[in-house]
């Protein structure tokens, strides 16, 4: 059956830019340049987004239109047994689809409670107690929210209706859920630069610090900034590549995708600190009392702003409508394309029908939100986010290495220069081989040095664990299993030998991971446990694996 | 709003949307 297509180019850069546009544009780029010496981070986040950003989307789409196949198929021609590179994208897009669409959640309870400005005069108490119930802790559930249980469903169903009847109509809906939060930013920038006070707020978002360019933490905060702004690492943008014919642009695809996703965090940090430079000077507060990011920037600070604005409640209301439907529509095309990049996935690997793919996807997504919709959910996501950005660096640093390392990536290059008016060659190359892997490499070592200094949050081990740890490896466990395995014999054959293996190497990797955080042990300790448990369970999976298998 | 962040304003105005729009503007081939 011939493969579906895009109705056009434009199509598809719409939906690869609402893809990467998401809620982390609006809340997380403006305050990392605040934070990081402002203008002058600009600086770091040039060179990380034509360093590794903009290679690193053309390597995706080129896996995509050069084999036509969505993430579990595609790394299998690059290398025989790479497919499970692309599962465990696919279980990382998975878990974060399902945390990513009850924030959606809350954005639809938000935006019911705009039209009376609910929130006015008790915005923390609001959004802790009324939306989220949040309870004491991470281990006492609490039980549902339902508010947010419909929140979710509705979104579910919104996902499944866009994307059930494939690319040609995602290609349609991109137009609004890209078009609609640019006129959103644009509105609340209007009403922002009018307000008194905006100028102090954009000279934090803007004046220059350079002084910070000589923090090597700036620096690695510019390119993970790159890295998860561009919805790399999930298997998306090797999904939406492959309804591209084979002679598609590549290049040029990936800078006008970059640079517009970068051109729209740009813009929204004038819309977040000129209201936030009025709130500091309505209420007399320094801006680093009021300037925040994540969660608590989009349902605490900027909800206060609008209740701070002048103009009687119905101008409040229409701001708060403004914001939040900003929120769901660059929440949504980012929540889609990444149920979209795991149906194509699923029914590329087991020729199944589209609509039956999108269906299950969306129903099992929908179960497994509801842990987020506890009282607790907040914690859960909380951790679970933590880990899964993690899993996205390592799922980007295996794609770099396997082409740039166990490829012909000079062949690569000249394959993707071939179909592009703008040349990438060796310069392609060196990104992708050098540069990407050594920052990738140096993050994720900051990383778990910082978890092994301080426990993320605070949270008891047991949760860090459970959410964080064994959640990340048992994705990864899953998806060396699915690779491979198209027919049920597949799954039976050496089934004994697997479940063995691979059950030592997990109880071998939950002793490495409770010993890690106990900080009196020598490090030695856990690593030995590690390694052990991964050659003895690999021996013996290679012993009972019968020859036919082809895991 | 001082100076500097007028400057940098304008400087991230032209990088961010400059490099979008040069991209676009590179766009030779018919679309798909």
């Amino acid at each position: 059956m011939a493969r579906e297509r895009w109705d056009k180019r434009g199509a598809f850069i719409m939906a690869a830019i609402g893809s990467a546009i998401g809620l982390g544009n609006v809340w997380r780029f403006p305050y990392m340049a605040y934070a990081n010496g402002g203008g002058a981070f600009f600086i770091p986040y040039i060179i990380a987004l034509i360093t590794t950003g903009v290679p690193l989307v053309a390597l995706e789409y080129y896996l995509g239109i050069r084999y036509q196949k969505g993430p579990t198929e595609a790394f299998g021609f690059i290398r025989k047994k790479s497919n499970y590179i692309g599962w465990f994208a696919l279980g990382v897009s998975g878990m974060i689809t399902v945390y990513y669409t009850v924030i959606m959640a809350w954005a639809w309870r938000y935006l019911a409670a705009s039209f009376k400005v609910a929130w006015a005069g008790k915005e923390a108490d609001f959004f802790f107690g009324k939306v989220l119930g949040i309870t004491e802790g991470i281990g006492v559930l609490g039980g549902m929210q339902w508010a947010l249980v419909l929140g979710n469903l509705l979104t579910w169903i919104c996902i499944f209706l866009i994307i059930f009847k494939g690319v040609k109509v995602v290609g349609k809906v991109v137009n609004w859920t890209v078009g609609l939060p640019w006129a959103m930013l644009g509105i609340l920038i209007i009403r922002g630069i009018t307000l008194k006070g905006s100028g102090m707020g954009l000279d934090f978002y803007l004046n220059p610090d350079f002084s910070h360019l000589a923090n090597p933490q700036v620096w690695l905060g510019a390119y993970g900034q790159i890295f998860f702004s561009l919805s790399l690492g999930f298997g998306i943008m090797i999904a939406y590549a492959s309804y591209l014919p084979k002679d598609s642009d590549i290049n040029n695809n990936a800078w006008v995708v970059s640079f517009s996703n970068c051109a729209t965090s740009f813009f929204a940090g004038f819309a977040i600190f000129s209201t936030l430079g009025y709130m500091a000077t309505a209420t007399g507060q320094p801006i680093d009392q009021v300037a925040g990011a994540g969660v608590g920037l989009a349902f605490v600070t900027f909800p206060t702003a609008i209740g701070l604005l002048p103009g009687g409640i119905f101008f409040k209301a229409l701001i708060g409508i403004f914001f939040f439907i900003m929120l769901l529509t660059l929440g949504i095309d980012s929540a889609f394309s990444l149920v979209e990049a795991i149906v194509t996935g699923i029914k590329d690997s087991f020729s199944v029908k589209r609509e039956k793919a999108a269906f299950w996807v969306c129903f099992v997504g929908f179960l497994l939100g509801m842990l987020y919709c506890t009282k607790a959910g907040l914690y859960w996501l909380d951790v679970v986010d933590h880990w899964m950005n993690w899993g996205l660096m390592l799922v980007g640093l295996m794609e770099a290495i396997l082409i740039g390392w166990f490829f012909n990536i000079k062949q690569a290059a000249q394959d993707i220069d071939s179909t592009s008016e703008m040349k990438m060659g060796g310069y392609w190359i060196a990104c992708v081989k050098y540069i990407t892997p050594i920052i990738l490499i140096i993050i994720m070592i900051s990383n778990v040095v910082g978890e092994y200094k301080a426990p993320y949050g605070g949270y008891p081990t047991w949760s860090l664990m459970l959410g964080g740890w064994v959640l990340t490896f048992t994705l990864f466990i899953l998806a060396v299993m699915m690779q491979n395995k198209r027919s049920k014999a597949d799954w039976k054959a050496g089934i004994t030998g697997r479940i063995i293996g691979w059950l030592i190497v997990y109880a071998g990797m939950i002793v490495t991971f409770r010993l890690f955080y106990q900080a009196t042990l020598s490090k030695v300790v856990p690593v030995i446990v590690l390694v052990g448990s991964v050659v003895v369970g690999s021996l013996i999976i290679r012993a009972i694996k019968p020859k036919e298998v082809t895991e | 709003m001082g100076a500097g962040a007028i400057i940098m304003a304008i400087i991230g105005a032209i990088i961010f949307f400059g490099g979008a729009f040069f991209g676009l503007a590179k766009m030779k081939k018919p679309e798909k």
